[in-house]
């Protein structure tokens, strides 16, 4: 800091020679309207408009309605147009306001000052961020090296326009967090019924629901849509029966909860069919006429997993899986799963999922109404809504990160993107691949990753990642360390076209639209990366011919009846001639349709591949697999597997964690993560509104283990974590990784050999709401006179990503978030 | 009520210091120094002090109650307010927008009206903490000359 110091003198100074107080150098003018009489104070001006949304507060992506009165947004409802969420909306979209008008949102294109790091910022203007941005890019581009330049998004509901940029750029080096999201669950219904990578129970139909540790209540994909028909189902009488370590809200909804040890779910899935083929309770005509495996020889394959066996391993009761089973069984076709990443998100996950899929084809429910359904579109009708061209090609360029081969299913199906996120970071610390600049948008992988600590050092070396533009909403651990920052609009300040695994069974197309103008310089995609295109030039600004966005939506939405106007109405379309799509496998293909095929081994083959299969002599579509059939016995996964050369069994089977066994005899415990109703990982820690409701996460222990280990309701405790034993794992050596310090909450409503801790915390950037106060940046010199703007201040919140190890199923890549193995030991004193 | 130092203390707050002023201002600083610090306090990320009333009021949302209040003021009075483009202003109960609008009433009944309902009860607090948060000059000294101006 210098010495200088203005005078009154130099002021004086300055406004007589450059007239400060004339305006002469600019700035605010106030100006007098012509008015005929002064309007009384307090009185409303204009009238509240109501504008249709889609959410994006999570990946449910509701149908909202924004009501906005002269210029700004003051409350957020339901859509009742939406399909999926019916008007109805949760306290996280409710709260969408607190995020628009956070305080602390970015709202300026920044440069750094000072090394990366080091927290130095300068205001740029767009013009500067995009000449920088571009000619960085280019040269990139232009050095036949399009794969170093690396995209890493979170959650991105704006795919149409990310795809044509990196594809016209030519990266393939595009990476998303599937893998820490949803992976085993897709490649396990893919592998077993191919149509589909997600299953959409018919919930509302049905009368029986066994839940395999999917916290719908709370922060499910189809949080809402799932939530609402799961209770809807529970008024008429359905019975809900939720495996869950711990006594989630979801749990708290249903009428039976069993704790159960973490990764034994596709056990107790195994388990129930084995009590099903036993007794005989099994749909054993359809099973053999729509699966690939015979039914006596399924039962003899279950016949080891035992409801003992089970109850060793999980904890569940021999009894109630025996009665669990019969009143499932007996439900069908009314009957249904339902799993997340409380069964996926293992090391045995696929497994896992496997085995509750095959569970429901047992029964034959499937694509029953009431049982378990899916549907083909995970979004919109691409052929009824084809994007508009030019559509750039698929880049030719190759990146060794983004094909992960060391896992054999994470890209194993063409369609889906299953990016072994986790280990990115690793690998490029590893400098498997070279990274020249890299793109974050929408992700704090610096805070959200395993081992984000590791993250974090990759992130601030210029030598391992030379360049990094972050495109966010609010300032994060990630974007602390980039060299620019861009600031996003939030999703009520953007378009989009959007649509949600259909819960309803029948697909739909929805619009993101502004609904009031980007606050600040704000801007979103749709603006920046086709001026970007426009500036690296070399052929990509031809993907970008558009004027306006609202032109390229204009054109998007050209096939609706009414078209675009009418989406900017409603918000919504359905096409009202649609119908559910309940058994889909059983529809006669048509004389048009067998036209031209072939039939080898029952599959109807047509010119573009299988397209149906041979059942009692008549030809039907089936399902999407290889043989068409339900593939209880998958020759795919089993090839994909040895080509990697790791062992995946054909059929599903329960394989213990390894080093479960031993370690917990030792004491150690398992830990596990969860989510608050109210948050979303960490963006709805900007919310005060939510903060408010949730904003500490001490662990979870049962009352028995902790008098074990000494310990009482709020003492201090250390935590500590340890690699996996697993040589099929990257650095699975059992180590010790890293520890975390936090306070004790005792329940009865977690297993024994788990602790749970809420990983929606633990933030040190973004302000002091975010941070619980952490954040003293704002704070400094600025505490509010009433002491009340974090009246949570000092709350406990504790980070558990970076003691996390990055820990990918060996078969899919899936981030095994819920077998991190620990010990426990009291402390004295605090954080 | 010295217009010169509400007005600069109204720019201060909402721009950076560019050539031109840092040359009339006579500050030996360099402008990227300067620009580094405007961001730190008014900006971000993670701003020392935002300056907006409805922020030091401890509201949730920037805006909010603090600029509703401010624009039923306005439009009773019949003002407009022209926010110059690249201006880091966001809401109407931005410091910058209120000081201008005291120095355009000024002097007169409306502008203690102003002074009353919308600066005062927030603004001499935070003046005095962007005082004492301010790194480098002119930030800290007009601060404390404008809480004087308008104490």
């Amino acid at each position: 800091m210098s010495t200088w110091t203005l005078t009154r003198r130099d002021l004086l100074r300055a406004a007589a020679v450059a007239g400060v107080g004339a305006a002469g150098l600019g700035g605010i003018e106030v100006v007098h309207r012509m008015t005929t009489e002064p309007r009384a104070a307090g009185k409303t001006v204009g009238a509240v408009r109501r504008v249709a949304s889609m959410c994006q507060m999570c990946t449910t992506a509701c149908g909202i309605i924004a009501n906005v009165k002269d210029g700004r947004l003051l409350t957020i409802e339901g859509n009742p147009a939406d399909p999926n969420s019916r008007g109805a909306v949760c306290a996280k979209g409710v709260a969408g306001p607190s995020i628009l008008y956070d305080p602390s949102r970015l709202l300026y294109p920044l440069r750094r000052v000072g090394r990366r790091g080091e927290g130095r910022w300068r205001r740029i203007t767009w013009d500067e961020a995009y000449t920088e941005i571009a000619d960085r890019l280019r040269a990139i581009r232009e050095s036949g090296r399009p794969e170093e330049f690396a995209f890493q998004q979170g959650r991105n509901r704006s795919t149409d326009i990310v795809a044509r940029f990196l594809d016209a750029f030519g990266t393939p080096s595009a990476f998303n967090h599937r893998a820490l999201c949803s992976l085993n669950r897709r490649a396990a219904i893919l592998t077993t019924i191919g149509d589909s990578d997600w299953d959409l129970g018919d919930y509302e139909n049905s009368r029986y629901i066994l839940n395999f540790g999917s916290n719908w209540a709370e922060a499910h994909q189809g949080h809402i849509p799932v939530a609402t028909r799961m209770m809807r189902a529970r008024e008429r009488g359905a019975k809900i029966v939720t495996f869950d370590a711990r006594l989630s809200n979801t749990a708290a909804l249903s009428d039976e909860w069993y704790a159960v040890r973490p990764g034994t779910d596709g056990l107790i899935a195994l388990a129930i069919s084995n009590v099903i083929c036993q007794e005989g309770l099994w749909d054993r005509e359809w099973f053999d006429r729509w699966t690939n495996y015979p039914a006596e020889k399924y039962a003899e394959h279950v016949r080891a997993y035992t409801p003992e066996m089970a109850q060793a391993e999980s904890g569940v009761p021999a009894e109630a899986i025996r009665r669990i089973a019969r009143e499932f069984a007996g439900a069908t076709p009314r009957c249904t799963t339902i799993c997340n990443r409380g069964s996926a998100a293992h090391r045995n996950g696929f497994h896992n999922d496997r085995a509750i899929t095959v569970l429901n084809a047992l029964v034959g429910n499937m694509g029953e109404e009431g049982g378990w359904c899916w549907h083909p579109m995970s979004a919109w009708d691409k052929k009824a809504l084809p994007e508009p061209g030019p559509i750039a090609p698929k880049p030719t360029a190759r990146s060794l990160i983004a094909e992960a081969k060391d896992w054999p299913l994470a890209n194993a199906w063409q369609s889906n993107k299953m990016r072994v996120g986790e280990i990115v970071y690793l690998w490029i610390k590893q400098r498997r691949q070279r990274i020249s600049a890299l793109m974050t948008y929408n992700c704090d992988q610096a805070w959200a990753w395993p081992e984000a600590n590791l993250v974090r050092e990759v992130l601030a070396d210029e030598d391992l990642v030379p360049f990094h533009v972050c495109l966010d909403v609010m300032a994060s651990e990630t974007s602390n360390l980039a060299d620019i920052i861009l600031p996003w609009t939030t999703y009520l300040e953007r378009w989009d076209i959007d649509s949600r695994p259909p819960q309803g069974l029948v697909d739909y197309v929805g619009l993101r639209q502004p609904v009031v103008p980007p606050l600040g310089e704000s801007k979103d995609l749709r603006e920046i990366f086709p001026e970007l295109a426009r500036r690296i030039g070399g052929g990509m600004e031809h993907y970008f011919p558009w004027a306006t966005q609202e032109e390229y939506f204009e054109q998007y939405f050209a096939p609706v009846p009414g078209g675009f106007g009418h989406m900017r109405e409603a918000g919504v379309h359905v096409d009202p001639a649609k119908k559910p799509n309940y058994l889909p496998y059983e529809k006669e293909l048509t004389a048009e349709e067998l036209e031209g095929t072939r039939t080898e081994d029952g599959v109807i083959h047509g010119p573009d591949g299988a397209i149906g299969v041979m059942v009692d002599g008549t030809a039907r579509r089936g399902f999407g697999t290889p043989s068409r059939k339900v593939e209880v016995h998958s020759q795919f996964v089993n090839d994909r597997g040895r080509e990697a050369d790791r062992t995946i069994s054909p059929l599903p089977v329960y394989e213990p964690i390894p080093g479960h066994r031993e370690q917990l005899a030792q004491g150690r415990l398992i830990m596990i993560s969860f989510k608050w109703n109210v948050h979303n990982a960490h963006r709805t820690l900007q919310s005060k509104w939510l903060q408010e409701i949730s904003h500490t996460n001490p662990a979870w222990l049962n009352p028995a283990t902790a008098s074990g280990l000494g310990l009482a309701h709020g003492d201090w405790i250390e935590v500590t974590s340890y690699r996996p034993i697993d040589p099929e794992v990257p650095r699975g050596d059992g180590s010790q990784l890293g520890s975390l310090r936090t306070r004790v909450h005792l329940t009865e409503g977690i297993h024994p050999q788990v602790i749970a801790i809420a990983h929606n915390a633990g933030r040190t950037t973004g302000g002091p709401v975010a941070s619980n106060g952490r954040d003293r940046a704002v704070l400094v010199g600025h505490e509010p006179p009433d002491h009340g703007r974090v009246w949570w201040a000092g709350s406990l919140s504790v980070a558990q990503n970076d003691i996390l190890p990055i820990y990918p199923d060996p078969v899919s890549g899936q981030q095994a978030y819920h077998d991190t193995m620990v010990t426990v030991r009291r402390i004295e004193g605090g954080a | 009520m010295n217009g010169d130092v509400i007005m600069l203390m109204s720019r201060l707050v909402s721009t950076e210091i560019d050539a031109p002023l840092r040359e009339a201002l006579g500050c030996p600083e360099p402008l990227e120094d300067l620009s580094a610090e405007f961001c730190r306090l008014f900006v971000g990320p993670r701003p020392v002090c935002p300056p907006y009333a409805s922020v030091r009021r401890g509201e949730p949302m920037i805006g909010g109650r603090a600029e509703r209040r401010l624009k039923e003021f306005a439009a009773r009075h019949g003002l407009d307010v022209v926010v110059p483009p690249g201006f880091a202003v966001l809401a109407l109960d931005h410091l910058g927008v209120e000081l201008a609008l005291l120095h355009h009433l000024s002097p007169g009944p409306v502008a203690e009206e102003l002074l009353d309902d919308h600066v005062r009860p927030w603004a001499l607090g935070y003046l005095r903490s962007l005082e004492e948060s301010a790194r480098l000059e002119p930030y800290a000294s007009a601060a404390r000359w404008c809480r004087e101006e308008i104490t």
